[in-house]
């Protein structure tokens, strides 16, 4: 696949490839991985399936509302001094949490000097990102998510919906760059105050995850914060004593002292 | 000689001498005092004598002269006796005299013839005195004057001579006592000089033979070393005290020695030790920080090895298994030579054997050829090989290898024993270190799967839901393909499409219709209301009775709409269930909730019967079934004046093809056996002049009928007239089965197009566009039929909402303060709620807490209407229990935004 597509799963945590495959051959009809392969070297859309089946873009608005009420309190600080904010989330998937981000920016009055690059390897994700349209009923728990993150503007002011969808106001998306970024192949862009990569690295394995490690010690400012999922950490990594937790409840690391 | 005796001897010598001195000195001394005491008292008596022998002769010769010159022939008799006397004391003096000079011969005749001389004087004497008597005085004169001074000049001579003899012996003896004084004092002059040269030669003699035993001791002392106890000099061992002291000193040097000799012993033992710790500690703070076994091995051979001159190290460690041990660092090995065998079983080799044994093996002249030890400049074999067990807890988990050039001395073997002995708890520490490293990163692991299974698992429920969307998407489709292929045979058959046709626009027509009417209906309500309540106080009785009138013909004919429209909506299909698993204790509580003011306003009795074996629970939608209930209770209220109505509920049978049976039972009017198949047609009722009498708009039924045709289940009636009627209701659990619904909806469309056949229809074509038209209109699903409970106290806003929300066919309910807010949300059902916060009697705040103690109120969305920007009333709101809020004045299209995410289920 890697020599065909150019996809790089190589690295990707066994035991969530091994089920998701599985999921994929189940979804197919398909006898056994075997067959699978042959038919997706012959066939670029089983290929590009199966590409969006192992990228997993499970995201909520403000998901898990402590880290954004940490980054609130702890890292909205540190950026009111910053010239130009650049923020890179990395695996953004349907863009919930870059949402939430620029929201964030916007009510410490920063969203103008800010610029947030969003990134995910599922280009069909991304396109979903750009548009900013959540089901109505997602809405619900996002805004909760919204009120217990610490957020006290309306959060209805920040969407409108019809029938079906309740769809991000433009002036949130003004600064948001979205473009294609493999983190296992790709290399870093840019040198950023903030990288956000929340669930992502799970999905890898131990030297997958040290070279992200690696890309975003390489593209973090001296001092620039990094936020990571709720269930991960530097544990084991020879970075761990390059980036510090500075409030390991919400996963929220600096690089340097 | 001891040295006791000798002063002894010396100082007795001395006294001696001193002794004999003073005796001789005594003794010549007492010699001349006797001497001079002999002279004085001899030769002083012989001159006395002398004297008195010359005194008396004189006094005899005066007293003889007396005598005769006196010439008297009376003799004086006293001159006669002194005479005597006299004669007496010359002879005694004489005899004395005698005595005296017996042995002095010269003195002696000098005596003798002093006796002569005197004795013839005395006779001379007598003759004269004798002559005297005679008184021949003549003759006595001439005896005297011739013998007798003759005779006294002859005594007086010899007396002369005799003391001239007795001085010169005097001065003999004198110059005798001189001379012999004179050789006393010579004689002690020598003796003394002869005693101080005796005194001083003892004195030499001892001071000699003392000091030089002195010296002996003293140059024996001198030559003790300074700084050293070893080898000290002996002392030659006299007979005298300084022999003792020889001796005691020749003793202390042997304990000098013996003690110099344990301390030098002590000091090396003290240095060996001391050299094993500095080494142990400083390989023990080297190793400290390890925290890999590779690490730790590679530290430790790399600082032990050099220590006690080793070539050649390995180190083995336990495998898992606990059975063999690897080699896990190696110290001067050499990759293209074997050196080292990489793994061992228990007991095999040395390695192996020294493991099991937990002993110490030590191997001297190891044979050529054994280990090369290699170097740039050439390779040799070692002499000896040491290998060594490391324990913990009384079991080896790793052995130590080494080998040299050299046998291993005692010290660097002990060095080995106890940094062998000391590291176990390293290597224990160690392992558990890694143990707990492994363990972190497997657990972090785990949590990170578990985390991606979550997500998957998240994200495949997404796609499930996304399916099953699509899924229903189709059936859409399907069922819309399905009615196209009915419309083009409606083309075909003219009549019959028609008929759909219009019985379709009529349920649509009705339905919004209904919604049209609804909106300034519900104006009216309100201000109806408001009007009725006079607050103000400036209408009058009547004028109050006026509104009172309008409000409640306002509500009968809302009553009467919403009928038309629940069973219009139900006809056109678009009643939806929401099955839940129920509970019959709710529904009995609703049910006596709602009807118990009834029964006691109209004196009827109201029972709840339930069958002790029917099921607790019923599979169905909760609205529906209440709705239905609630039309045949009031149905049963409405038409019965006296008596009794009872709800029983008795379990299902196969049979009926129920689960749960509801019976109404009254004792009214009772219905015609003919009249009672009419009484479920739409606008029916027993006849025509019920509505009347008993108002309502017949519609209860035939709602109730569709609904229960929708739940799966029927409704049968039986009666007798003026005695009674049942109603009874059969429910099974919903099956969401979709054909079965959908063949029942099909039944009720076309039991609708029957009644709608015969139905006048007055609907013209203009009304038809119009209708379509507000059809294609933003109808928004979402909102329509929701209801929503404004509370807030200031009209103007709550005509706004109204209007606003009754544009989106939303069925407003208000409210004008927190208390009746909650009054209404016991017996109504509320979608969602807007709650303003300023009000009186009970603000928004409070009516929230309220409304939220409630637990079926748990998850009501209510709206909060806050003041712009008050950020503290905003947390305010959501710790009363709000579920959003929106700031005034409200943005209608944010507000409608909001709500639409609210109602979502």
């Amino acid at each position: 696949m890697y020599r065909q597509y150019g996809y790089d799963f190589r690295n990707y945590a066994y035991s969530s490839l091994k089920r998701r495959i599985h999921y994929y051959t189940q979804r197919l009809n398909i006898e056994n991985i075997s067959e699978l392969q042959g038919k997706i070297l012959y066939d670029p859309k089983l290929m590009e399936g199966l590409s969006n089946v192992l990228s997993i873009t499970v995201t909520e608005m403000f998901r898990d509302p402590s880290f954004f009420g940490a980054f609130r309190s702890s890292v909205i600080p540190y950026l009111k001094d910053v010239g130009h904010i650049r923020i890179w989330h990395a695996g953004c998937a349907s863009g919930e949490e870059v949402y939430s981000m620029a929201i964030l920016l916007h009510e410490a009055g920063l969203y103008e000097k800010s610029i947030i690059y969003a990134t995910d390897i599922n280009e069909q994700i991304l396109e979903k990102a750009k548009e900013g349209k959540f089901p109505l009923k997602k809405m619900q728990q996002y805004t909760k998510n919204y009120l217990a993150s610490g957020g006290t503007k309306e959060f209805s002011k920040y969407y409108s919906c019809d029938e079906k969808f309740a769809t991000i106001h433009s002036f949130l998306k003004e600064n948001i760059v979205f473009a294609h970024h493999n983190l296992a192949t790709d290399h870093s862009f840019n040198e950023f105050h903030i990288i956000i990569c929340r669930n992502v690295i799970i999905y890898f394995n131990k030297q997958l995850k040290e070279r992200v490690f690696q890309l975003f010690y390489e593209s973090l400012t001296e001092g620039g914060y990094l936020g990571l999922g709720s269930k991960e950490s530097l544990i084991g990594s020879s970075y761990s004593d390059k980036i510090l937790e500075v409030d390991a409840n919400n996963k929220l690391l600096k690089k340097g002292h | 000689m001891k040295l006791k005796t000798k002063l002894f001897i010396g100082l007795g010598t001395v006294l001696v001498v001193l002794l004999l001195i003073s005796a001789n000195v005594f003794y010549t001394f007492n010699n001349k005092n006797k001497n001079m005491n002999y002279i004085m008292d001899e030769y002083f008596e012989r001159v006395r004598l002398a004297n008195l022998l010359e005194s008396n002769t004189l006094n005899t010769a005066r007293l003889t002269r007396d005598l005769i010159l006196m010439e008297t022939n009376e003799l004086n008799e006293n001159y006669l006796v002194s005479i005597e006397a006299e004669k007496e004391s010359s002879i005694l003096a004489l005899e004395t005299l005698s005595n005296l000079t017996a042995d002095d011969p010269k003195a002696f005749e000098v005596v003798n013839e002093l006796q002569f001389l005197l004795t013839n004087y005395y006779e001379v004497v007598e003759a004269t005195v004798e002559k005297v008597k005679i008184g021949n005085f003549e003759t006595a004169r001439v005896t005297l004057l011739e013998d007798n001074a003759e005779m006294r000049y002859r005594i007086a001579d010899r007396l002369d001579h005799l003391t001239t003899l007795e001085e010169a012996s005097m001065e003999q003896a004198l110059e005798n006592s001189v001379q012999s004084y004179q050789n006393t004092i010579t004689f002690f002059l020598l003796s003394a000089i002869a005693c101080f040269i005796l005194v001083l030669s003892i004195i030499f003699i001892l001071s000699r033979s003392i000091s030089k035993s002195i010296n002996r001791v003293r140059n024996v002392m001198r030559k003790l070393p300074h700084n050293s106890f070893e080898n000290l000099p002996r002392m030659e061992v006299t007979k005298d005290e300084f022999g003792e002291v020889a001796t005691a000193y020749n003793e202390m040097a042997v304990a000098l020695e013996n003690f110099s000799s344990n301390e030098k012993n002590y000091k090396k033992s003290l240095e060996e030790e001391n050299w094993v710790k500095t080494k142990f500690g400083d390989l023990a703070t080297k190793i400290q920080r390890s925290q890999k076994l590779e690490a730790f091995g590679n530290l430790f051979l790399t600082n032990l090895a050099p220590n006690v001159e080793a070539a050649f190290g390995a180190f083995y460690f336990q495998d898992e298994n606990k059975k063999s041990f690897s080699e896990i660092a190696s110290y001067a090995a050499n990759a293209e030579s074997n050196l080292g065998k990489k793994c061992f079983q228990l007991g095999e080799g040395l390695v192996g054997q020294c493991a099991a044994d937990n002993e110490i093996i030590v191997l001297e002249k190891v044979p050529e050829g054994y280990i090369d030890i290699k170097s740039g400049l050439g390779s040799a074999t070692p002499t000896s090989l040491i290998i060594i067990p490391i324990e913990f807890d009384d079991k080896v988990i790793g052995v130590l290898e080494l080998a040299k050039f050299s046998s291993f001395t005692p010290l660097q073997r002990r060095l080995l024993e106890q940094v062998c002995n000391s590291i176990g708890p390293n290597l224990n520490r160690i392992t558990n270190h890694m143990e707990i490293a492994r363990l972190l990163s497997e657990s972090q692991t785990l949590t990170e799967e578990l985390q991606t299974q979550s997500e998957e698992l998240q994200q495949q429920q997404e796609e499930l839901r996304t399916i099953n969307e699509e899924l229903h998407e189709e059936n859409r489709r399907t069922e819309e393909k399905s009615n196209e292929l009915e419309i083009i045979k409606e083309d075909l058959e003219h009549k019959n499409r028609e008929v759909l046709l219009s019985s379709k626009y009529k349920s649509e027509f009705l339905a919004n219709m209904s919604h049209e009417l609804r909106t300034p209906l519900n104006s009216m309500l309100i201000l109806s209301q408001i009007l009725a309540e006079n607050d103000t106080g400036n209408l009058q009785k009547k004028q109050v009775e006026y509104a009172q009138t309008i409000h409640s013909s306002g509500k009968d004919l809302l009553n009467l709409i919403n009928d038309i429209l629940d069973l219009a909506k139900v006809e056109s299909g678009k009643v939806e269930v929401y099955p839940e698993q129920l509970q019959l204790n709710d529904i009995k509580a609703f049910v006596e909730r709602q009807f118990s003011p009834v029964s006691k306003y109209k004196g009827l009795d109201f029972d709840i019967v339930i069958d002790k074996n029917a099921p607790s629970t019923i599979f169905t939608d909760d609205q529906r079934l209440k709705q239905i209930l609630k039309n045949l209770l009031s149905n049963a209220f409405k038409f019965t004046n006296k008596g009794s109505v009872t709800l029983s509920v008795e379990p299902g049978t196969k049979e009926t093809n129920s689960k749960m049976i509801f019976s109404v039972v009254d004792t009214g009017i009772g219905i015609a056996k003919d009249k009672q198949n009419l009484i479920f047609e739409a606008f029916s009722q027993v006849d025509g002049t019920t509505s009347r009498k008993f108002g309502g708009t017949g519609l209860g039924l035939s709602i109730s009928r569709e609904l229960s045709q929708l739940l799966g289940g029927y409704v049968t009636v039986e009666s007798v007239e003026n005695e009674g009627s049942t109603f009874s209701l059969y429910l099974p659990d919903y099956e969401n089965n979709q054909t079965e619904n959908a063949s029942l909806l099909v039944a009720a469309t076309e039991e609708e197009q029957l009644m709608i056949e015969e139905a006048p229809s007055q609907i013209s074509d203009d009304n038809l566009e119009q209708i379509k038209d507000s059809i294609t209109e933003d109808v928004n699903e979402d909102l329509e039929n929701k209801n929503v409970l404004i509370v807030d106290d200031d009209m103007r806003n709550v005509f706004a909402l109204t209007s606003a929300l009754e544009r989106q066919n939303m069925n407003v309910i208000f409210a004008e303060n927190g208390n009746q807010a909650i009054d209404i949300l016991s017996d109504k059902n509320v979608d969602i709620v807007l709650m303003d916060i300023m009000m009186p009697e009970m603000d928004g705040y409070e009516a929230m807490t309220k409304i939220r103690n409630n637990d079926q109120l748990k998850d009501l969305p209510i709206i909060a209407l806050t003041a712009k920007a008050m950020k503290h009333d905003r947390e305010k709101c959501i710790t009363a229990g709000a579920t959003d809020y929106i700031s005034k004045p409200v943005d209608m299209e944010q507000l409608l935004s909001l709500i639409k995410i609210w109602v979502q289920k």
